[in-house]
């Protein structure tokens, strides 16, 4: 089985990319073969965190058919058991990628074989990135601790949860529903998707029901980057709790990432910061968020050379 | 909003209907940390008014919950209407304070305070305390009298018996120094609860001439 993770922050510069890199290295490293998949489209630069300057390959060789299929743009990278498909040399159109050639990226996505997927997406809230959260039932949310970011992380979350409403309930349902809403509240569709949930559930109780519980099923994760001493630790925890309680949406936090100067050092060397400063407080801290993320989970995937290993004998 | 409104007291700082006054300043402590004026945790996702209301049911069901007589309504309140457990109250759980000191010291007996008699009841011992100097023998005396083994007494001062019977004894110097003196003294002759600075003032007499 494949887990794919949606990774998205809202604000730029809260470290998706870093700790999408990051994280891949210390699966990779677990023993799970990874994959890593930059669909940043506009600003791609995921390769970079991992010290691949030149991938030979990019995702719009797929997209426009150069390819025939998604696996032959995977490069290699030089950690073992993690790969990554690159976004570098796309085309610079590719950022209004077309819904279609999205589903096809996506579908060819959820068929490759790997035990992790992790998407690293773009800043703000357009479709490009949200449909991206809509392949899994899982996705990871990163922010630091500053107004802008936490601002950006609700919308995001906000937009996420209104799309998987959207994706729950059908078609017609949900244009009567969004009509409703925006009679009795004229902010209600787009800022307070919650407002939706109270409405099925008055309007039709069954259907309230259903809803919730598919909204339920999702396992979302936050992480909250560069935390300084001064900051409050617990911001992490208090943000889920304000997110479980009043949008109903299941958001563990998995753990804080503490500021690093060497992650600016390690950046501009082009080279992965968990292999670059192994013992530094923020490596240990990703390793240990990698660990809280794989005990959320309620079936990890086998580890690819055990399950080869296993099937030799 | 809709989901507080609706919530009872309890529910709404998430504490048990049990739970302690204490328990429940810390629960306050904890939704101000959420939703508070200081928090950074909220920021951007309630509007302001939405918050400000949010606060004022916290604080409404703050401000009952920690005034006992008020509580105590609200408990009977709920009872009524939604049919709650009467048991699961914090009245009906509260249990008074227990002695642990014989629990947590097997050793030591409890001296028992309250079946001692009244030392000025007694015409010998008032004798003993009307006198202007008092020996170690007179205040062995006054023990007895109260039914008290210098075991009891070293158990509850935490001093050696041995010392104090150096008190009884008049040997002052065996004991490590005369500040020593004075302060087992003092404890000895306030376990006996009789009027200590004015006995222990009548012992030191003899030790400074």
């Amino acid at each position: 089985m494949t887990l794919i993770w949606p990774i998205g922050g809202g604000k730029g510069g809260t470290g998706k990319s870093f700790f999408t890199g990051n994280l891949g290295v210390s699966l990779a490293a677990l023993g799970y073969r990874t994959l890593i998949v930059d669909v940043d489209l506009g600003a791609p630069n995921l390769h970079t965190m991992i010290g691949l300057t030149e991938p030979s390959k990019n995702l719009s060789d797929f997209i426009n058919r150069k390819t025939a299929t998604l696996t032959e743009t995977v490069d290699e990278t030089q950690i073992p058991q993690l790969y990554l498909i690159s976004g570098a040399r796309n085309n610079l159109d590719i950022a209004n990628l077309a819904h279609e050639q999205k589903m096809k990226v996506m579908r060819a996505i959820e068929k490759l074989p790997y035990d992790f997927i992790l998407l690293d997406l773009g800043a703000g809230t357009s479709f490009n990135t949200i449909d991206f959260f809509m392949i899994s039932d899982s996705g990871i949310f990163i922010t630091t601790p500053e107004p802008t970011a936490i601002e950006n992380i609700y919308r995001l979350i906000r937009s996420v949860y209104f799309r998987k409403i959207r994706q729950v309930l059908k078609h017609q349902h949900f244009q009567v529903l969004a009509e409703e809403a925006s009679k009795r509240n004229r902010d209600a569709t787009v800022n307070n998707p919650e407002i939706l949930l109270d409405m099925v559930r008055e309007m039709d109780p069954e259907q309230g029901d259903n809803l919730e519980e598919a909204l339920r099923s999702f396992q979302f994760q936050l992480v909250v980057n560069q935390v300084r001493r001064q900051d409050n630790p617990n911001l992490g925890s208090l943000i889920c709790k304000i997110i479980n309680k009043h949008l109903g949406l299941r958001i563990a936090f998995a753990g804080n990432i503490s500021f690093d100067d060497r992650i600016h050092d390690a950046v501009c060397q082009k080279v992965s910061y968990l292999r670059k400063y192994p013992y530094t407080q923020a490596a240990t801290d990703i390793r240990d968020i990698c660990k809280n993320m794989l005990s959320l989970v309620e079936t990890p995937p086998a580890k690819w050379g055990q399950e080869k290993a296993s099937g030799s004998e | 909003m809709t989901l507080f409104k609706k919530q009872n007291y309890y529910e709404r700082l998430e504490v048990e209907p049990s739970a302690s006054p204490f328990e429940i300043c810390q629960a306050y402590r904890k939704v101000l940390q959420i939703y508070g004026d200081e928090s950074l945790a909220n920021y951007s996702f309630f509007s302001e008014t939405e918050r400000k209301k949010i606060l004022a049911l916290l604080d409404e069901a703050f401000s009952t919950l920690v005034n006992e007589q008020a509580r105590d309504e609200y408990d009977q309140h709920l009872i009524r209407i939604e049919g709650l457990k009467e048991e699961c109250f914090y009245k009906k759980v509260m249990r008074e304070p227990v002695p642990i000191f014989a629990q947590l010291q097997p050793g030591a007996v409890p001296m028992p305070a309250e079946a001692r008699p009244d030392p000025s009841g007694s015409p010998h011992l008032k004798n003993i305390l009307e006198q202007g100097v008092l020996a170690g023998r007179d205040l062995q005396q006054i023990r007895m009298e109260l039914g008290l083994s210098l075991e009891q007494i070293a158990a509850r001062i935490k001093v050696r018996a041995v010392f104090l019977r150096y008190i009884e004894e008049d040997q002052f110097d065996k004991l490590p120094s005369r500040l020593h003196l004075k302060s087992f003294l003092t404890q000895y002759v306030q376990c006996l609860q009789i009027d200590t600075a004015s006995v222990v003032e009548r012992y030191l007499k003899r030790v400074r001439d």
